[in-house]
């Protein structure tokens, strides 16, 4: 059977490259609670297509700048 | 915490208390014989039709009352009172799983009814079963999205 996927995130550096905009603003930006935030930073939460291109939006980047998909062989 | 990870908090908590209370109800019902006669499941379907209007009112009353005091905790321990009242994509994905185990169990329950009348058992213990997978099942369905929000952190 096929490992699950893990997706990492750059969140966290781009929220430091942003004035060190804090995880309450950001989750203010997309309409989120500031704990799906620490979810998504953490990878503990896999957001949805929706939320990972507001997120990407916000920073000015594209979706793949921000997610990274590795698939374990 | 999150605006419904406290609800969560609170509603164990009111769980708890209305199982226990139920848990008391139906001793008494059986303690006092009233479950053996013939009337028993008129006297228990009346009895536990005012357990749940009360229990819904009850519910409501301390859901108000614990969301002011988590308030006031939240400010006097962290100097403020989180005001947001978000729900988002990550609550309704762990509401839709503790929503599972809740329907889990009830439908357990509804199918340990259907096999007790079948072997045999009294009817009022099966709806007895019944009642309580319902409660339980909603009281488990909240633990699990509790452990579910404290996981993903």
């Amino acid at each position: 059977m096929a490992k699950k996927p893990k997706i990492t995130n750059t969140i966290r550096r781009l929220r430091f490259d942003a004035d060190e905009m804090t995880q309450k603003a950001l989750a203010d930006k997309v309409g989120v609670t500031r704990q799906t935030i620490v979810a998504i930073e953490n990878a503990k939460y896999y957001p949805t297509l929706e939320l990972a291109f507001l997120i990407a939006r916000v920073f000015g980047k594209e979706i793949n700048d921000v997610f990274t998909i590795e698939m374990d062989e | 915490m999150s605006h419904e990870e406290k609800n969560t908090v609170l509603q164990i908590i009111i769980g708890i208390a209305v199982n226990i209370w139920v848990i008391m109800k139906v001793r008494g019902l059986y303690a006092s014989g009233l479950m053996d006669g013939p009337d028993a499941i008129q006297i228990w379907a009346e009895t536990m039709f005012w357990v749940i209007i009360y229990a819904v009112i009850g519910g409501i009353i301390l859901a108000i009352i614990g969301s002011i005091l988590f308030a006031m905790i939240e400010a006097a321990v962290t100097g403020e009172a989180d005001q947001n009242f978000i729900t988002d994509e990550r609550d309704r994905m762990i509401a839709n799983i503790g929503n599972k185990v809740t329907v889990g169990f009830t439908g357990l329950g509804f199918i340990v009814l259907i096999a007790g009348i079948k072997f045999g058992y009294q009817p009022i213990d099966c709806l007895v079963i019944l009642m309580f997978s319902f409660s339980l099942g909603g009281l488990f369905g909240e633990l699990v999205k509790f452990a579910r929000y404290r996981m993903s952190i």
